[in-house]
């Protein structure tokens, strides 16, 4: 075993934490109070190559695998942007870069991946629908074979970006439930360009991630070429299980980072905050929580650079995937509460961006994928204890 | 063409330098390392120079326990080639010897240059001496603090910042020329261009390597201590009108402000 990182990776790391110095906290808290998307870091991240990291360099890429994506996300997450730097990052890096380049057919790849390379094109996925979240087998959104493509019909909600991206990676049904030969027989993956008549967004106002917005869409009639279809028909699953892994994989890292982020600027404070004559880091009630937070960040972060590992050797990591993102989501969550505790009454102030990262960092424990739904997998699937639902 | 030679110097990221609470020494070994900020906007300069005439941008790099990863960053941002000269007895190396093993450096490896392109001085020492005295060793013209250059046949054009005004001087290459932050923003090194510094020579030497035998120091360093620093915490309370009018007195006192 080696756990030495590679030259590039730790150039790749220097050079983001300096890019993102362009990136002030009073950036990322306006875009976050104002629900802006941050066009600027956009636009920077497109200059620098961090939205091709993933895409093959035929495409304008640099063909590099998720765990260079990792180390991006956790590191512009880490350096203040939070979970909107990350998560803009992981639309671009996993949904075009991973899923389109590895399942999409020729054309979709040349038409796609160099607009996304480059930030001409924004991207999102659509899987979520108001009657089926954690149970993809229930989704009722119906893609039916017309004109030589696909129509689309059908509801999805929480889309993030779904309002600014061009277009969306959409998991449909292509044969209904009750006809499909298998559990996961019947589920089609496909990319649906936004600018037509039969797309249509509404905004939806959260509490997490509000630089970016998720969204309802409706689709209605919205067609869909041959060449858009990912993997084949009907046989989508094998394909999102790629997406997912990646997905899983994404979360942690951006996890880790708003983690450590929160973490730093509790240290910070517990040391220089006098209290009773003394900083109150000095106490070890304030100490040892943060170190137990410390601890668990590094632990969650071998997991998820092994899963990065695993997914870049072509194998597969679903289990590690998704242990990293349970851990990494809580081991976060734990420094973000810690850190308000540390800051004490000054946790709350918006000024001191802690609470917007608390805010962001519990999206995790319930999206993408929900705690429940990985103890669930790891308990049937590496426990093989019997099958709750 | 233009062929430029940059110096780079390794030194500590002085934001995170802290003293010892007891010694008030500096500790240099738990502060990260990086590239001297200046040496940066030399080689951005030196970059630039290329684009609009073509050439080749060698990096020279000479101190105690120099870190490779640095060195690879400045070819990242774009440098051809590197020299590293990394060498313990390098450690207490003040301006004049640093230049001295640069000019070997530079005169036994750099096949042909036009430019010597430096930072005025380095982060963690501001001592403003290397550039002028390498330029003194190889017989060459230098102009420091040059805030926007312009290449001429066989000619630089350098704008001298001089505090309150601007001096605008030519000199003839070859020529050593030192700069600040003001003149240009250093690039970030690309995810490509990371790749490709994988790839780029950088020749690691030893001092024997270019015929140093010798180092000599004009300065001697006998200790480096923080100063400690108390607040007065003085409190002046009263009207605003009164506040205000004591707040001047002092600080025509303290002589931070004058009449
Ligand atoms: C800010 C935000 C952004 C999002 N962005 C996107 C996006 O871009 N694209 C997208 O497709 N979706 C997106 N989502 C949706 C997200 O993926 C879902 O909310 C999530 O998968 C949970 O699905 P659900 O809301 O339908 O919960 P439900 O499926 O209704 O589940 C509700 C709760 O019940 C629990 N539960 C259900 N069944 C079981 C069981 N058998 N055992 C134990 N517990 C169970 C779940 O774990 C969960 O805690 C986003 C959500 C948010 C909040």
């Amino acid at each position: 075993m080696n756990f030495d990182e590679n030259e590039d990776v730790i150039l790749l790391r220097r050079s983001i934490s300096e890019f993102m110095k362009r990136f002030t906290e009073e950036y990322w808290r306006r875009c976050d109070e104002n629900r802006e998307f941050p066009q600027e870091y956009w636009e920077a991240a497109a200059q620098s190559g961090l939205l091709a990291i993933t895409i093959p360099e035929e495409y304008g890429g640099a063909g590099l695998g998720m765990y260079e994506a990792a180390t991006a996300m956790m590191e512009v997450a880490r350096c203040g942007g939070g979970l909107a730097a990350g998560d803009l990052l992981m639309r671009t890096l996993v949904f075009g870069g991973v899923m389109i380049n590895r399942h999409g057919t020729k054309e979709a790849k040349e038409k796609y991946l160099p607009k996304l390379a480059s930030g001409r094109a924004i991207c999102s996925f659509a899987h979520t629908e108001p009657n089926a979240g954690v149970n993809t087998f229930d989704i009722q959104t119906r893609a039916e074979k017309r004109n030589g493509g696909y129509v689309v019909n059908g509801q999805k909600i929480w889309i993030t970006l779904a309002h600014k991206a061009d277009f969306i990676v959409t998991v449909v049904r292509t044969t209904p439930k009750e006809k499909a030969k298998s559990k996961t027989h019947g589920i089609s993956v496909m990319i649906i360009d936004t600018k037509q008549e039969g797309v249509k967004t509404f905004k939806i106002h959260g509490m997490a991630m509000r630089a970016l917005t998720s969204n309802t869409v409706y689709f209605e009639d919205a067609f869909v070429p041959e060449e858009n279809v990912i993997g084949e028909i009907d046989r989508g699953w094998t394909c999102l299980t790629t997406l997912f892994n990646a997905e899983r994989i994404s979360t942690s890292s951006i996890s880790l980072g708003c983690g450590e982020y929160v973490l730093n600027k509790a240290v910070d404070y517990a040391k220089n905050r006098i209290i009773f004559g003394r900083p109150i880091g000095s106490n070890q009630a304030i100490q040892f929580p943060l170190a137990e937070a410390k601890a668990e960040l590094e632990v969650a972060k071998l997991m998820t650079l092994k899963a990065a590992w695993l997914f870049d050797q072509g194998r597969d990591c679903a289990i590690e995937a998704n242990i990293a993102a349970l851990q990494a989501g809580r081991a976060a969550m734990k420094a973000a509460d810690r850190a308000i505790q540390t800051y004490g009454g000054m946790g709350f102030a918006l000024d001191n961006d802690i609470e917007r990262f608390y805010r962001d960092i519990r999206l995790f424990k319930t999206a993408p994928v929900p705690e429940e739904m990985v103890l669930n997998l790891i308990a049937t699937k590496l426990l093989q204890l019997p099958r709750s639902f | 063409m233009v062929d430029c030679v940059v110096c780079v110097k390794q030194t500590v990221d002085v934001n995170q330098l802290r003293p010892n609470p007891e010694t008030l020494e500096p500790e240099y070994s738990k502060a990260p390392a990086k590239i001297s900020d200046f040496d940066l906007n030399a080689l951005e300069e030196a970059l630039r120079i290329r684009e609009r005439h073509g050439g080749k941008v060698y990096v020279v790099c000479v101190g105690s326990n120099v870190q490779q990863l640095l060195i690879r960053e400045a070819l990242a941002m774009g440098a051809d080639e590197a020299y590293v000269v990394s060498d313990p007895a390098l450690s207490s190396a003040d301006g004049l010897a640093t230049a001295g093993v640069l000019a070997s450096l530079i005169k036994s490896k750099i096949p042909s240059w036009d430019l010597i392109l430096c930072g005025e001085a380095s982060v963690d020492e501001g001592a403003y001496q290397t550039g002028p005295r390498l330029a003194e060793i190889l017989n060459i013209p230098h102009v420091s603090y040059v805030t926007k250059l312009e290449l001429e046949e066989g000619y630089v054009k350098a704008w001298k910042g001089m505090g309150g005004s601007v001096h605008v001087v030519r000199a003839k290459t070859p020529v050593l020329v030192t700069v600040g932050l003001e003149i240009n923003t250093p690039r970030l090194p690309s995810l490509l261009m990371i790749r490709a510094a994988g790839k780029k020579p950088l020749n690691e030497l030893k001092l024997q390597d270019i015929g140093v035998t010798s180092l000599e120091n004009a300065v001697e360093t006998r200790r480096v201590k923080a100063v400690k620093v108390e607040r007065k915490k003085q409190v002046i309370e009263g009207e605003p009108e009164e506040v205000a009018q004591k707040l001047v007195e002092i600080l025509l006192q303290e002589g931070l402000v004058k009449k």
